[in-house]
C-alpha cells in the first residue's frame, strides 16, 4: 500500500517540478513559484520519512515510558503517589507491546504520558529541591533523545549548521528495537 | 486535574494553570477558546501591553475560519482605499506584486508616484506588511513602526511612511514603508534558508563584520527615552520584570498554541524563572538581530538596512547578544575552529569590539541565561505556534512553516547543551 502512496507522492513532485513550477515561472510572481518549491520538497521529506512514521512513534513513546518510570520511582521514594502518571505508564507500556496497536492508539497513549509529566514538570518549583533536582536530571537526559530523533527525522531538511553531526534516523531506529525489549 | 492522592501526607503541589494537550481529535479546544480560557491564559502569564493586545485578538479571532489571502486585484484595491485617506492629491500606483522573504507577514510591492508633503512630486518604491490571519509570531504593527521610525537616526532602516494598526483599510493591520534594495545572503551561498549558517566570503566578511557589531553597539547604546515608543512597555532598571514579560510571552504562546505537551519545555521555562536576572541598562533590542535580516550591497560590502524589527522590545542587551552568537546562525570559518557571528565575525572579535563600541559590557551569566530564554523560544513558536496555524490554515505561508518545525529542534539540541555546560 504505502508502495502506491510512494508512487503517487512521486508523481505530484513530478508535477510540480515539471509541469506546474514552469508555467508558474512565466508568470513572475515570486510567491507561487517560492510555495511550489516548497511544496515539492516538503512532500519529497514525506515520500522518504513515511515508512519510518510508525517506528518513530513507538520509539518517542518508549522514551517517555523510560521517563515516567524513573519518575515514579523516585516519587516512591519519597512515599509519594502518583497515580495518574503510574497509570498512563502501565497503559503506555502495553500499548507498546502490543504488536496490533494502531498508529492512533500509540500516539493517544503518548499524548497521555507526555501531558502528565509535562504537568508534574510544571509544579517542579514547589517541590523540594533536592527530588525537583533528581526529576529534572531524568527529564534532561531522556529529552535528549527525543530531541534527537527529531533531528535526525528533520535532516533532510538541512536546517543544521553541521549536518554531520546529527545521528541518522535508521541508526537510531535500531538501537531502539533492542531497548524495547528491556521494557 | 489532580492526580496526586496523600499517602503519609505526601501530595504533589499543582500547577496553577495548565492546558493539557488532547488526544488527537477532530476539534481541540485551543482551535476554538471560549473567553474563560482565553482570561485564564493571560492572567497566568502577564505581558507587556501591546503584546496583550495581539495575543487575546489572536485567541478571539482564532474559530474565524481558515485564513483567505486576498488575490493581487483585491490587495490593490484596498492599497487604493488605503491611500485615498492618506494622500492628499493625485497618486499613481504601479508594478503591484507580492513580495516573498520571512516566514510570516504577507508583503506587497508597488511604485506610488505622489505628491509627498515633504519633497514635492516623487516616485517610492514602497511596501506593504501585512499580517496573515495568524503566524508564526503575533507581533504589533504599531510597535515595528514606531521603533522603525525612531532608530531611523542609529542604523539603515526603511523610511516610515504610514501605518493602519487595527486594520480599518487593509483586512488585518499593516504598515506601508519604503523599499530597500540589497541582498539577504551572498549570492554564492544559495543553497540554504537566508540566515541559517549563513556563509560570507573572506573579502565581504571584512567589510560586513564591523558594520554588524557596529551597528547592535548603536541601537543598544542609543538614549530611547525621548523616542515615541508608546506602545512599549519601559522595564524599570533594578527589576527582573524586563526578563519576566519575554518568559512570560513564550509561556503564553505555548499554552495558546501547542498540539503536544513536552517535559523540556516545562522543565526550562522553570530554570528561566528561577533565574532571571536584574536590568542593569535598558537598551532598545532588535529581537531577531543575525544575518538574514540586514540588506547589504555585494559590490559595496555595506549593509543597506535592517529589516523584521517585529520582535523588538526594550530589555537586557544580552538577549540581543546570545540570539546573534547563537550556533544556528552562524558558521566555522575556513580554518574549522573558529566560529563566526553570524558567518562574519569570530565570536571573541565580535564581543570586544561590541564592548568598545557600546560602552557597554557583556556578562557571561547573562549571556548564559539568555542563551537559554533565546533556544527556548526558538523551540515554542517552531513547535506549537506552527501547529496550529498549519492545522487551522491560518496564513499564506503554512507550507513554510509545515517546515519550520524542523528548525525547533537543532536549538532544542543548543539548549540541553548550554544548560549542562552551565555559564562559568
Amino acid at each position: 500500500m504505502s508502495d502506491r502512496i510512494i508512487n503517487g507522492l512521486g508523481a505530484c513532485i513530478n508535477s510540480l517540478n515539471q509541469v506546474i513550477g514552469p508555467a508558474v515561472e512565466k508568470t513572475g510572481d515570486s510567491l507561487a513559484r517560492e510555495q511550489v518549491a516548497l511544496m515539492a520538497k516538503y512532500l519529497e521529506f514525506v515520500t522518504q520519512r513515511l515508512n519510518l512514521s510508525r517506528d518513530r512513534t513507538r520509539y518517542e513513546l518508549q522514551q517517555y515510558i523510560f521517563m515516567g518510570v524513573e519518575i515514579q520511582s523516585l516519587f516512591s521514594a519519597k512515599n509519594i503517589e502518583a497515580e495518574i502518571l503510574s497509570t498512563h505508564t502501565a497503559d503506555a507500556k502495553l500499548c507498546l507491546n502490543n504488536p496490533d496497536a494502531t498508529n492512533q492508539e500509540l500516539d493517544d497513549a503518548s499524548v497521555l504520558l507526555k501531558a502528565e509529566i509535562s504537568r508534574i514538570t510544571r509544579s517542579l518549583r514547589k517541590v523540594e529541591p533536592e527530588l525537583r533536582k533528581l526529576i529534572e536530571q531524568v527529564i534532561h537526559k531522556y529529552s535528549r533523545f527525543i530531541v534527537d530523533i527529531r533531528r535526525a527525522w528533520c535532516k533532510p531538511q538541512n536546517w543544521e549548521s553541521d549536518k554531520d553531526a546529527v545521528p541518522e534516523l535508521e541508526a537510531i531506529l535500531k538501537t531502539a528495537s533492542t531497548l524495547l525489549r528491556t521494557l | 486535574m489532580t492526580d496526586a492522592k496523600p499517602m503519609h501526607s505526601r501530595t504533589l503541589p499543582q500547577p496553577s494553570i495548565f492546558y493539557p494537550a488532547q488526544v488527537e481529535s477532530e476539534k481541540q479546544w485551543r482551535d476554538a477558546p471560549d473567553d474563560s480560557d482565553i482570561q485564564a491564559i493571560r492572567r497566568a502569564f502577564p505581558v507587556e501591553d501591546e503584546f496583550d493586545l495581539m495575543l487575546t485578538r489572536k485567541m478571539q479571532r482564532r474559530a474565524l475560519g481558515s485564513y483567505q489571502m486576498p488575490t493581487l486585484e483585491e490587495m490593490s484595491g484596498y492599497v487604493h482605499g488605503f491611500l485615498n485617506a492618506h494622500v492628499n492629491g493625485e497618486f499613481n500606483v504601479k508594478d503591484e506584486c507580492w513580495l516573498t522573504g520571512g516566514a510570516s507577514k504577507i508583503q506587497f510591492g508597488f511604485t506610488l508616484t505622489w505628491n509627498d508633503p515633504e519633497r514635492g512630486l516623487s516616485t517610492d518604491q514602497l511596501v506593504v506588511r501585512m499580517e496573515p490571519a495568524e503566524s508564526l509570531n503575533a507581533t504589533s504593527r504599531r510597535r515595528e513602526f514606531e521603533i522603525i521610525r525612531a532608530i531611523a537616526e542609529v542604523v539603515p532602516v526603511p523610511r516610515t511612511y504610514w501605518m493602519d494598526p487595527d486594520g480599518q483599510w487593509f483586512p488585518e493591520p499593516a504598515i506601508v514603508y519604503g523599499f530597500i534594495s540589497g541582498r539577504a545572503k551572498p549570492l554564492m551561498d544559495r543553497a540554504r534558508v537566508s540566515g541559517i549558517g549563513t556563509q560570507f566570503s573572506p573579502e565581504l566578511r571584512a567589510k560586513l563584520g564591523s558594520q554588524f557589531t557596529r551597528h547592535l553597539a548603536a541601537i543598544h547604546s542609543y538614549d530611547w527615552r525621548n523616542a515615541d515608543l508608546s506602545s512599549f512597555n519601559k522595564p524599570k532598571v533594578g527589576t527582573t520584570e524586563a526578563s519576566l514579560w519575554q518568559l512570560n510571552r513564550a509561556r503564553r504562546v505555548w499554552e495558546e498554541d501547542r498540539g503536544e505537551d513536552m517535559p523540556l519545555v516545562e522543565y526550562v521555562a522553570n530554570w528561566l524563572e528561577d533565574n532571571m536576572p536584574v536590568l542593569d541598562h535598558a537598551s532598545i533590542l532588535h529581537g531577531d538581530y543575525r544575518a538574514g535580516n540586514f540588506l547589504f550591497n555585494e559590490d559595496e560590502g555595506k549593509i543597506t538596512g535592517w529589516l523584521d524589527w517585529e520582535r523588538c522590545y526594550i530589555g537586557d542587551r544580552h538577549r540581543d547578544l546570545a540570539w546573534a552568537t547563537s550556533r544556528l546562525f552562524g558558521s566555522m570559518a575556513e580554518n574549522g575552529n573558529t566560529f563566526l557571528v553570524s558567518g562574519l565575525v569570530a565570536e571573541e572579535q565580535f564581543f570586544e569590539d561590541y564592548q568598545r563600541f557600546s560602552g557597554l559590557e557583556i556578562d557571561p551569566k547573562r549571556l548564559h541565561y539568555f542563551r537559554v530564554l533565546n533556544t527556548y523560544q526558538s523551540m515554542v513558536g517552531p513547535i506549537a505556534s506552527t501547529y496550529r496555524v498549519v492545522r487551522l490554515g491560518k496564513s499564506h505561508q503554512d507550507i513554510i512553516l509545515a517546515l519550520v518545525e524542523g528548525a525547533a529542534y537543532p536549538n532544542a539540541h543548543d539548549l540541553l547543551n548550554i544548560l549542562e555546560e552551565g555559564y562559568s
